[in-house]
């Protein structure tokens, strides 16, 4: 565990930016599948939205996103006989603060880690939606080019409702562009 | 994936079960009740449904939080000569003999409405076409929480005769799975 804080810390300074590249903003897109935990009403999924990203200082940056989340269709088994239900989606409105991906200074592979709040639309099939609080954190790394990075990130999204939560692992790919200060 | 990388990841997934304070999860039963006959003069009676005697329930009985959804799938057979609309009613009561006071009683609801049966004829609704018949959801889940409730099976029509069979309930319970 040492060595990880290491590396993670070492990771930060190198990809530390200079006060020039305060505010420097960007684009992005990513996709993937969601992996819905210990939820039996659902099956993997997908998962894909767009994003901002705006670097205020150093290595920190915040990326507002709107993301759809879809659960595959599950198997109900009776008598011998199945039928497929569909399962819960959500559409997400959030935003992230993301460690150690600044904007375009740095090139070459750059380690992250991110959190982040959101406002969640859940849709359980047959059933109004509602709007309820939620998060997600993870870590990812992003192979940066000149104007463009490339990243894949892991992560979890908790989607809380009064008593409990619904839990959905995520890995998606993303494109990102930066467009300047 | 190198062993670092896999510590980082599981970190992150760590934090997420942290935050939520307990880890949950969602749980399927499937529930076959016996075919009945029910008719508005005479042979109209109360069907039980006992989720507790089920092994899901058993085991997370404990830690039970929710219940998120309830669906059927049932084929009714109209025996009358008239088109039936049939309804399907939740209860705590067992004791209800007529159809009138069901519909009249505080706590007997309509949960299933509005499947219409031509005379003499049949229908099956699935689990998938029972959300679209749902009414009164959240009265209906809170009373699924306690683990046993009565269903009625009738139509707004005064005069009905139906048979009702290969009957399934469906439940999705959410529940806490840490000890």
């Amino acid at each position: 565990m040492k060595q990880l804080v290491i590396l993670v810390a070492a990771a930060f300074v190198l990809c530390h930016v200079p006060p020039a590249a305060a505010g420097e903003w960007g684009i992005g897109g990513f996709g993937g599948i969601n992996i819905p935990i210990e939820q039996d009403h659902a099956r993997n999924g997908i998962v894909y939205g767009l994003k901002g990203r705006w670097s205020p200082f150093w290595s920190l940056a915040f990326e507002p996103q709107v993301f759809l989340l879809k659960n595959g269709d599950y198997d109900v088994v009776y008598d011998g006989e199945s039928e497929s239900l569909k399962s819960w989606k959500a559409t997400s409105f959030g935003l992230n603060a993301v460690l150690g991906a600044p904007a375009r200074i740095f090139t070459g592979v750059r380690p992250l880690i991110f959190a982040g709040v959101r406002l969640n639309s859940v849709d359980f099939d047959g059933q109004d939606a509602k709007m309820k609080f939620g998060f997600g954190v993870g870590v990812g790394l992003e192979i940066a080019f000149d104007r463009f990075g490339l990243e894949i990130r892991g992560g979890g999204e908790a989607f809380p409702e009064r008593k409990y939560s619904l839990k959905n692992g995520t890995i998606t790919g993303g494109l990102n562009l930066y467009l300047g200060q | 994936m190198n062993k670092k990388m896999k510590k980082a990841v599981l970190l992150g997934v760590a934090t997420v079960f942290l935050a939520g304070c307990l880890v949950t999860g969602t749980f399927v039963i499937t529930l076959n009740i016996d075919d009945f006959y029910s008719n508005s003069s005479g042979g109209f009676e109360s069907h039980g449904v006992d989720l507790t005697n089920e092994q899901i329930w058993k085991d997370h009985k404990d830690n039970l939080k929710n219940i998120s959804d309830v669906r059927f799938r049932a084929t009714i057979e109209n025996l009358s000569s008239d088109t039936a609309t049939g309804q399907v009613y939740f209860s705590s009561d067992e004791t209800y003999t007529d159809p009138d006071d069901v519909t009249s009683a505080n706590d007997a609801f309509l949960v299933f409405g509005g499947m219409t049966i031509p005379p003499g004829e049949e229908i099956t609704v699935s689990f998938a076409e029972s959300a679209g018949y749902r009414q009164n959801l959240d009265q209906a889940l809170e009373l699924i929480e306690t683990g046993k409730f009565y269903m009625y099976v009738l139509t707004p029509e005064d005069v009905f005769s139906l048979h009702v069979y290969d009957v399934y309930i469906l439940v999705v319970l959410e529940a806490g799975t840490a000890t």
